[in-house]
């Protein structure tokens, strides 16, 4: 087939792929007219859609072409961060996200800062500001790094122009989010997350054959650079490889307490969905990340010398698929990165339209009117995006684990806190947000290259922890969450013990 | 085993049952990886698994069982905290005074 003919096929496989997600937005608009409906798709979603969001938004375009990258450059070293994220999952199905979807039923909340603003009996409305601001910052980056993605996708697989890629990626999502809010966001991750799945089940094994099997590869990787096959990697067991290795755990940590993936606990049905999610989630995560770092592992021996060690995928799928499947694969990658900012878009609208317009300015707003403003600031906030993506093709993906560290630094440990310690408080909150945040900002301008460039999630989060505890410590928490709190764990029960339910 | 190029070869030698025994100057080898590579694997995959199946068997009783974790979008009636009104309910929160706490507080 030459070239007219495979750009045909990949194009024929988008323009379906497009079509079903905007299909889906039609669809999940009939549950999108209401404020709860729009963000939380009613509470209404089933374990198998929420553990299949909350991964595929987890793992955005940086799963498909950044770890397989890492698994590239580094090798088997980049099982450091199947460790923290399989882990990371698991504690927050099982630790984290039945006492979290208790305690927002019991105080009927739809977003992250709508919980802590209850929970901490926040009458003067600074935690919803705060979240706001900490939001809006890095969903802006987040997705401006998403959208490079996308526009290099194009780019890599179809030849078009970086920006034109751009363009095309941001009109389909904007139209399908904006339509049809999270139930849209929801269910097309569910798409994205099996195409994801499948994919990363097929390419390592497809990849290993294509090096003469498992023995083979082992032998040629270990010609090219022995270190490639250890777990500490090049750095052996010193300062600088148990960094590396605390620095790839740690993007993991993110799972227990990012916004974006709490609100899909917030989303679901009843705490039983939870329970069966947990068990889909861990296995897909496993077969994400595995097959990623196998796919770049098997990368490394097939295709070496890159210049760009993020590009093994698509150099991987048009050069061993015929082009009707490297059109598919280009989908996956479309999907991976799409998933991702539909879910961070509908999270800065929630954080404007529900946070600060419904509960602080105009409360009197009726659903319907409030909706559609949140459809409209969906598509404000993903232009902002595009402004920033369109003329800076060179935003890496340590853009996106930055944005990523800087969500998770603020929320994840006042989130912890708030829900395993009675004595957290609304100040130790506020500060801990505060705090968190900016020491993952700080830590990556200015300390991060001084000190073995250690991931910023770990600095965070000490500093986040360390704030809300010890403000906390100084001021007295809310009255009645600690009845609150007694009572979620009298019906959830706790890691190793049956709640009483009900 | 290393090659007079001081390249690493193509090294190990395949047993009866497949495996890898020889190594590359890591120590013992499984299938041409590392031990501790093969432990990293599986220490970033069974100990989620295990955390997960384990509160699915814990939980299920209360949680999938009778109107475990309700089957609606909010809690039911009962437990809803006092002075949070539905979702439109704009400017509520806590009407209740704060209370004076003792002195540490509550670990949880």
């Amino acid at each position: 087939m030459g070239e007219a003919g495979s750009n045909g096929a990949i194009i024929g496989v988008l323009v379906s792929y497009f079509f079903v997600l905007i299909a889906i937005g039609w669809w999940a608009s009939r549950e999108s007219g209401s404020v709860k409906g729009f963000y939380v798709a009613g509470k209404k979603l089933p374990s198998w859609v929420i553990a299949f969001s909350s991964n595929t938004t987890g793992e955005s375009g940086w799963l498909l072409l950044g770890l397989t990258g890492m698994g590239y450059l580094v090798g088997f070293h980049a099982l450091w961060v199947v460790l923290g994220e399989v882990i990371g999952v698991a504690l927050a199905w099982s630790l984290v996200a039945r006492p979290y979807k208790e305690f927002t039923d019991r105080y009927d909340a739809i977003t992250v800062p709508d919980y802590l603003s209850d929970r901490f009996a926040d009458r003067t409305h600074v935690i919803r500001f705060v979240s706001a601001i900490i939001v809006f910052s890095m969903v802006w980056a987040y997705t401006s790094a998403q959208l490079t993605a996308s526009g290099k996708a194009f780019s890599s697989f179809l030849g078009t122009s970086y920006e034109g890629g751009v363009l095309i990626g941001a009109g389909v999502i904007f139209l399908y989010t904006s339509i049809g809010g999270f139930k849209a966001v929801a269910y097309s991750d569910v798409l994205q997350g099996v195409l994801m799945f499948l994919c990363l089940l097929v390419l390592p094994i497809v990849g290993i054959a294509h090096a003469g099997g498992w023995g083979e590869l082992m032998a040629a990787i270990g010609a090219a650079d022995p270190a490639l096959l250890r777990p500490m990697g090049e750095h052996g067991l010193t300062l600088a490889g148990v960094m590396s290795a605390v620095g790839f755990v740690g993007i993991g940590l993110a799972f227990l307490g990012a916004p974006q993936l709490l609100t899909r606990f917030m989303s679901a049905r009843s705490r039983g969905e939870i329970l069966g999610g947990g068990v889909m989630a861990v296995t897909c995560m496993i077969v994400f990340d595995i097959g990623a770092v196998l796919t770049g592992v098997a990368g490394r021996a097939l295709f070496p010398g890159l210049t760009d060690h993020e590009t093994i995928l698509p150099v991987m799928s048009t050069e061993l698929f015929p082009a009707i499947v490297a059109g598919v694969i280009l989908v996956v990658v479309l999907a991976a990165i799409m998933s991702t900012v539909d879910s961070l878009l509908i999270l800065a609208s929630s954080a404007v339209v529900r946070d600060v317009v419904q509960k602080v300015f105009r409360p009197d707003y009726p659903d319907r009117k409030l909706s559609l403003i949140g459809r409209v600031l969906t598509i404000v906030i993903g232009l902002g995006g595009l402004a920033v993506a369109l003329p800076e093709s060179r935003m890496l993906f340590w853009f996106v684990l930055f944005a990523w560290s800087g969500l998770a630094s603020a929320f994840t440990p006042v989130v912890l806190c708030s829900l395993f310690w009675k004595g957290t408080t609304r100040a130790g909150a506020i500060a801990g947000m505060i705090s968190g945040f900016l020491t993952a900002v700080v830590w990556t301008v200015a300390v991060k290259q001084h000190f073995y460039d250690l991931y910023e999630m770990i600095p965070g989060f000490a500093v986040g922890f360390a704030v809300t505890i010890g403000v906390s410590l100084f001021t007295e928490p809310p009255e009645e969450a600690g009845e609150v709190m007694d009572d979620v764990r009298r019906v959830v029960g706790g890691p190793w013990k049956a709640g009483e339910g009900g | 085993m290393r090659t007079a190029g001081g390249a690493w070869a193509a090294g190990g030698v395949r047993t009866a049952g497949g495996a890898w025994t020889e190594g590359r100057g890591d120590g013992a080898m499984i299938a041409g990886l590392p031990i501790g590579t093969w432990v990293l694997m599986a220490a970033g995959t069974v100990p989620g698994l295990v955390l997960v199946v384990a509160a699915y068997r814990v939980h299920r009783a209360g949680d999938l069982g009778k109107g475990g974790g309700g089957s609606d979008n909010a809690a039911p009636e009962g437990r809803r905290v006092p002075g949070r009104g539905p979702e439109t309910g704009g400017g509520r929160g806590p009407e209740a005074p704060q209370a004076q706490r003792g002195p540490g507080g509550d670990d949880g």
